[in-house]
């Protein structure tokens, strides 16, 4: 018989929806050992030598070698394959989480029944921000906000078990609270004397982060904000499930109801590359606000610097960008996030910016923190660039 | 399984649907072989399920194998099959899309490396 996979909350797998769930991973798999090697040195050794002969001196980014590149057949099956495992992936989740709504729903309601440990407020008026409505982001459809029925938790319970299975167990498994425990790291070991009473994460989606952070900081009163109500939902389920108290609310953390001052702790996890540098400058004004004299703003997202990666890196994230639906990819990883920060009123010297190696729980005094992009080019796996802050 | 609801939702993610090869057969077609060697995965899958709930001397029904999750050594077992199929199916794309210049050199690589992995 099957064993129950995850908290009382997640979609379930029968052998065959398991089956396809791990021929795509092994695909993915197949396409980063395989095919991405050969991209890279069809880029490298092939498309911009022919780059730079045309030009008279070597392409300078991947805009200079992207028209040639994508003119290659190679190239258009790297493409193709890299886009059809998005859809593929979100495609065999959906059809398994409609098989199984009515259990959902009735898992997220014994979750929630009785006495709650958290809470969930949601605001039927609420505009979802178009930077959210205006793209199915990495290509999940319905992104993180449409409803299909009443009490809908879908678009939650496609992204936890997304974010279960397709990492390969490289953010926590079933949990996905590599990110969160990282930054519980990242807070002990900068600022080892903050008094973490009352924490927001911002973009809380399903609450991964957010659980794992109240896990680390037990006795705080944890936060989490989201502007898709399917998520908020179902994050409140989950949270529950895993005997966690955390309050969410349909909320957009470009401003927030909470008045000045309330937190000590503000966190987001690869949430900015989802919204806009407008909407990225609202947030960290609103961080601003929301933080109490001492308290500190944690930004997490992805690693890749785009000036400093190598020229087939900047092929490979551009990819985000062009094609996976998430079009502030690539102005998040080209914006100075410490200006962002000083724009926003915080002193220069209390800005910190660099990449902490992911750990798997919450540890003091670690070392693993950088200022500087890996020197080889390369796209940083394995850690995670953060932007934290004091509020003076 | 479509439903009232399943038919409502939106099955095609809005955003980009930039065409990559100069006909549009081409990405259909290579699509449709992932998605049929995906069936043949899943398939190939159940006959595992099947075999080991034989060996086990465990009855086998439709609810048997619907319910068999694979142990970690398994599914380690099922993942070598898999990416060895993964191999097979999308060797063509490298042997007939790549430069000259790297399929030599890719060739030579990979002779190495099955000659180092002792084959399989």
């Amino acid at each position: 018989m099957s064993d129950h996979y995850g908290h009382a909350v997640m979609p379930q797998a029968t052998h065959d929806e398991f089956a396809l769930e791990r021929y795509l991973v092994d695909m993915r798999i197949h396409l980063v050992r395989d095919f991405d090697p050969l991209d890279k040195r069809l880029t490298n050794e092939v498309i911009a030598p022919e780059r730079a002969r045309e030009l008279g001196r070597p392409p300078r980014d991947s805009s200079e070698v992207r028209g040639a590149l994508e003119a290659h057949p190679f190239h258009q099956a790297w493409l193709t394959l890299q886009r059809l495992y998005q859809d593929m992936i979100w495609d065999a989740i959906g059809e398994s989480v409609d098989r199984q709504q009515d259990a959902l729903a009735g898992a997220a309601a014994g979750a929630t029944k009785g006495k709650a440990m958290g809470s969930l407020r949601l605001d039927p008026k609420f505009q979802v921000p178009r930077y959210i409505t205006a793209f199915d982001h990495h290509r999940m459809s319905g992104s993180y906000h449409l409803e299909t029925r009443p009490d809908d938790v879908r678009a939650g319970a496609m992204y936890d078990r997304y974010s279960s299975t397709y990492h390969n167990d490289r953010n926590g498994g079933w949990r996905n609270d590599g990110r969160g425990h990282t930054i519980a790291t990242h807070v002990v070991s900068m600022y080892p004397d903050l008094e973490v009473n009352r924490i927001l994460d911002l973009g809380c989606a399903v609450g991964a982060t957010t659980v794992a952070l109240a896990e680390d900081f037990p006795g705080a009163e944890v936060h989490g904000i989201d502007v898709g109500a399917p998520m908020l939902r179902y994050a409140h389920a989950r949270a529950e499930a895993m005997g966690q108290a955390v309050h969410f609310s349909q909320q957009n953390a470009e401003k927030t109801d909470f008045p000045d001052g309330h937190f000590d702790l503000i966190t987001s996890a690869v949430v900015l590359h989802e919204t806009s540098l407008a909407a990225t400058r609202n947030i960290f004004r609103e961080c601003h606000r929301l933080l109490r004299p001492g308290g500190v703003m944690l930004h997490l997202e992805v690693p890749a610097r785009y000036e400093k990666l190598g020229l087939w890196e900047q092929v490979r994230a551009d990819f985000e960008s062009h094609y996976n639906n998430e079009p502030f990819m690539a102005g998040v990883s080209r914006a100075d996030f410490a200006k962002l920060s000083v724009d926003a009123g915080f002193r220069p010297a209390d800005v910190s910016v660099g990449f902490r190696d992911w750990t798997a729980r919450k540890t003091p005094g670690h070392q693993g923190f950088r200022r500087d992009a890996d020197p080889s080019g390369g796209l940083a796996l394995g850690s995670w660039f953060i932007c934290s802050a004091v509020r003076s | 399984m479509a439903t009232p609801e399943t038919q409502q939702k939106p099955r095609r993610a809005r955003g980009d649907q930039t065409q990559f090869f100069d006909n549009p057969m081409e990405e259909t077609l290579l699509s449709m072989v992932m998605a049929l060697l995906g069936e043949v995965s899943v398939l190939r899958d159940r006959l595992d399920a099947h075999e080991r709930l034989l060996t086990a001397g465990r009855p086998v029904d439709p609810a048997s194998v619907d319910g068999y999750m694979p142990s970690e050594a398994e599914e380690a077992a099922r993942q070598l099959v898999r990416q060895r199929m993964l191999r097979h199916v999308m060797r063509p794309i490298r042997d007939r899309l790549l430069p000259e210049e790297l399929k030599a050199l890719n060739r030579d690589y990979r002779a190495i490396f099955d000659e180092v992995q002792g084959g399989n």
